[in-house]
């Protein structure tokens, strides 16, 4: 991109990442409004709702700041990369661990495929943790009740081949170019717990810096599979 | 008009907390609320409750909030009914020359003081209800 583009996507960003901080800014103002009128009129009110509410929108409001943080690093060449030995595996099920409350919740069979045998690589951890939360946090969320999720980890020649697939809505063709571009939502979400679009853009570019490579298929209402490979050796240093 | 009839109000947005939280205030105010999550959606309610009033928000998908507008107003069914955009985004002076030219009753920032914004809508249905 020349400097021109450059600017003109710095401002588009920043007035994306703007409207999406004021709408969860707007429902804590106007919770935080609601409760009071509710407790002059009543002291012993069950306050409980509405500072869930509060909760949810405090947490979209981190999750877009956390998001942007990585992305102003990554942007400006600026994300040091921690390489130690890391047991890809460990990882990954402590990450399914983690969705494990949501996941019993809305009844997903979730089927693990995994290798045996698969060797300890040297990485950064906590960027393995940013890519892989992402993509099963979103395979997650948008597979309905009683739905389906697999995750395949297969050892290859020189790389790790991850598929993690899933029943959900999947992504309409015409929007499937924008997959992975910043503050992209496919408009046939269910938005309640959708994070701000950000996730699949910082996911490709931590792939694509490892030398890795990321692509899927999908289909509306049938679901969709995200396919990773990630080499088994990176180069250790500040991106 | 039957004034101890409730008063509908459609409110279109895919944001659920938004829907929650105008809806909310509104339905202490003995409204009743319809909800859509999006313009197809929006359009079908519209059709078929014949709301009093209806809050857009202009970020919907599937149907955008001034393409929907557009229809509404154009369509027999849904012409006379008052629309409101209830929106994050500041619209230009041209969007809301536009936005008034089109039908549109009045813009209200998502922002505005809860209070504020029940004294506009019941103004906005007040002043509907006068004129049929």
């Amino acid at each position: 991109m020349n400097k021109n583009e450059n600017e003109l996507e710095f401002i588009k960003s920043m007035r994306l990442a703007m409207h999406q901080l004021r709408a969860p800014l707007t429902i804590i103002k106007g919770n935080l409004s609601l409760m009071k009128d509710e407790l002059a009129k009543n002291s012993k009110i069950d306050l409980k709702e509405y500072l869930e509410e509060i909760g949810i929108a405090n947490e979209k409001m981190l999750d877009l700041i956390n998001a942007l943080s990585i992305i102003l690093k990554l942007e400006s060449n600026d994300l040091p990369v921690n390489v130690q030995p890391i047991d890809f595996l460990s990882i990954i099920e402590e990450i399914i661990n983690k969705f494990e409350p949501k996941i019993k919740k809305k009844k997903i069979n979730l089927e693990k495929d995994f290798s045996k045998n698969l060797p300890i690589i040297n990485y950064d951890s906590d960027l393995i943790k940013i890519i892989f939360q992402n993509i099963i946090s979103n395979a997650v969320n948008y597979t309905p009740e009683n739905g389906k999720i697999k995750i395949k980890i297969q050892k290859q020649k020189n790389d790790f081949l991850i598929e993690v697939s899933d029943n959900g809505l999947g992504i309409p063709e015409n929007q499937q170019s924008k997959v992975f571009t910043k503050f992209f939502r496919a408009d046939n979400i269910i938005k309640e717990n959708d994070g701000a679009g950000l996730g699949l853009y910082i996911v490709k570019f931590l792939i694509e810096i490892f030398n890795g490579k990321i692509w899927f298929k999908s289909e509306q209402n049938k679901g969709t599979v995200f396919s990773i490979l990630i080499p088994f050796k990176i180069q250790k240093g500040t991106v | 008009m039957d004034n101890k009839a409730p008063t509908h109000i459609l409110i279109i947005d895919e944001d659920p907390q938004m829907r929650r939280l105008f809806g909310g205030k509104l339905a202490l105010e003995n409204f009743e609320i319809f909800y859509a999550k999006d313009g197809l959606e929006g359009r079908e309610m519209a059709r078929r409750f014949r709301p009093d009033l209806i809050l857009l928000d202009l970020n919907i998908p599937k149907v955008n909030g001034i393409e929907l507008a557009e229809r509404l107003k154009r369509e027999q069914e849904t012409k006379d009914i008052p629309i409101v955009f209830l929106t994050n985004s500041d619209l230009t002076l041209e969007s809301q020359k536009a936005a008034k030219e089109m039908g549109v009753s009045d813009y209200i920032q998502k922002g505005i003081d809860l209070d504020e914004f029940v004294i506009r809508v019941k103004k906005i249905i007040g002043f509907s209800i006068d004129e049929n």
